[in-house]
């Protein structure tokens, strides 16, 4: 591979989704999502009346004003990250896509570029993009979540953002760029992204379940949502998730990179 | 500027239009293309009803719950399907000669039209035969009902798809549009609800037993409003040329 071309390739690309307002839009998307979950979420909190008189004031050996908005904000994290995959999966379907609608593949084909590096290329692109929008709504939503959900543990936060909710944008965006690589426009590229969407969704909740029972790992209470058997050895659980949820979540996208750089070569023959 | 065009259909006649002096005139000679729509329509219905299907049996492989159960297939899936398609009819950026279309002198309008007209009449007969099926259960409720069930959300959702589409400029806003609100809603159906209880008039799967009978015919007839209000928008949008182009609105 050669890395000239594929630092080329992902300039144009962050440029053109700039362009495209792909940036601002999944970064609004992500915002709105965020902000409304933890409305939703707080509002589920306080009616629940966890906070009335006589009620214990630790959950599970938490403070309860740690506990109740940390849980919140985990749901609201989640309720976003499903938001944002579904986002991602319509809106960095067209990459390559356009490619060949504009007929630019005709000119690639001329230029002595292997399909490998043209398909790191356009996937890094997307990449990078993604992760400068995660940043974004990882910073905001930290000052967000402050003002929203008081009292809230910021290690969740973070281990839940960058354990779980920024791989599986980069997963559900690999998925998007790669199984749809075949398609000649960008409609075409839409209603393959239609298939690839319940394939995401269904890895996000595999991930929620491995990927997500990082918070284990901040207090074995914040992994209610595990639903453990009574006795059992919560961290030892957690541990057993992620490698067996790990390779899914892994082997998925690099299957999807196999199928579409073994199309490009059968088809174009390089 | 002031020279007649011949159309293909009126040499024989050896009718020129002039297009400067009487606009009117000139479009008595489009016709519509209906074979050509019904093949774009049907290619994309089957898309999105095959997505559809994959899609629910991947989740119920997977033994995720995607709705609530006490809503029935129809009055999810029918809007959803035709908000899909209604967001695939026409985006500036996804046409790939817009500009020679523009250049036509048959209006873009008749091309969304003749789209939305065979899409709308391939989701009222699946709609319809859904609706007979249904109420012929023994606890299926009576035809009118079942239809006011599924109907003004399609209505809606198609407004809603055609309108993020061209006014976004791209199929994947109207689409995501579509599924974000019909399966969110389905979903959180009864959260809405209860949270939420002032959303009445505009909740998509508002069910007749939750509301008054005023309320649900306001429901109805509100979100009927909205998906007729949106495509007539959109419709006006795209006389608009320089709008369509990227351009500033002219209008």
């Amino acid at each position: 591979m050669n890395l000239t071309q594929i630092a080329g390739i992902i300039r144009y690309e962050i440029v053109m989704a700039v362009r495209r307002r792909t940036p601002i839009i999944l970064l609004l998307l992500m915002m709105v999502g965020l902000i409304a979950f933890s409305l939703i979420a707080r509002d589920s909190t306080e009616r629940s009346g966890i906070f009335a008189e006589g009620m214990p004031v630790q959950i599970n050996g938490l403070d309860v004003r740690v506990y109740a908005p940390t849980s919140s904000l985990f749901t609201a994290l989640v309720a976003t990250v499903v938001i944002g995959v579904i986002g991602v999966v319509f809106f960095t379907n067209e990459v390559i896509p356009l490619d060949r609608q504009y007929r630019m593949t005709e000119v690639l084909a001329a230029t002595p570029m292997s399909r490998a590096t043209y398909l790191a290329g356009k996937l890094a692109g997307v990449w990078v993009t993604l992760l400068a929008i995660a940043g974004l709504v990882g910073g905001i939503g930290l000052i967000a979540a402050a003002i929203l959900l008081p009292g809230y543990d910021v290690r969740l936060f973070l281990a839940v953002w960058i354990v779980f909710g920024v791989p599986m944008l980069l997963m559900a965006s690999a998925l998007a760029v790669l199984l749809t690589s075949w398609a000649g426009s960008r409609r075409a590229a839409i209603l393959l992204a239609l298939l690839v969407m319940p394939i995401a969704v269904i890895l996000l909740s595999i991930g929620l379940l491995s990927l997500g029972a990082v918070v284990v790992f901040v207090e074995p209470a914040y992994g209610f949502f595990l639903l453990p058997p009574p006795g059992a050895d919560i961290v030892a659980l957690t541990r057993e998730r992620i490698a067996g949820g790990l390779p899914v979540v892994i082997g998925v996208p690099a299957l999807a990179w196999l199928l579409a750089w073994g199309w490009a070569r059968l088809r174009e023959a390089r | 500027m002031g020279g007649a065009i011949m159309t293909g259909e009126h040499m024989d006649a050896a009718r020129p239009i002039d297009l400067t002096d009487s606009p009117r005139g000139a479009r008595r000679g489009y016709t519509f293309a209906w074979r050509m729509s019904f093949r774009a329509v049907l290619l994309l219905m089957g898309a999105a009803g095959g997505a559809l299907l994959f899609a629910i049996i991947a989740f119920d492989l997977s033994d995720m719950a995607i709705t609530d159960g006490a809503l029935n297939a129809a009055e999810v899936v029918i809007p959803l399907i035709a908000g899909m398609c209604a967001a695939l009819l026409f985006a500036p950026d996804d046409e790939p000669i817009l500009e020679l279309i523009l250049t036509s002198p048959r209006p873009v309008a008749w091309i969304v039209a003749e789209r939305l007209i065979v899409l709308t009449g391939l989701i009222a007969v699946i709609g319809i035969a859904a609706s007979a099926v249904v109420t012929a259960q023994p606890d299926g409720g009576t035809f009118g009902a079942h239809l006011l069930r599924w109907v003004p959300p399609t209505i809606a959702l198609i407004g809603g798809g055609m309108a993020a589409s061209l006014y976004g400029r791209r199929s994947s806003y109207g689409v995501l549009l579509a599924i974000v609100v019909s399966v969110g809603m389905a979903i959180a159906a009864d959260v809405l609800r209860v949270r939420f209880p002032d959303l009445w008039p505009i909740s998509l799967y508002a069910q007749p037993r939750d509301l008054t009978a005023e309320q649900y015919a306001v429901n109805r007839a509100l979100l009927t409003a909205i998906g007729v209000g949106l495509i007539a928008l959109t419709c006006i949008r795209t006389r608009d040329s320089e709008a369509l182009l990227g351009g500033k609105d002219t209008r």
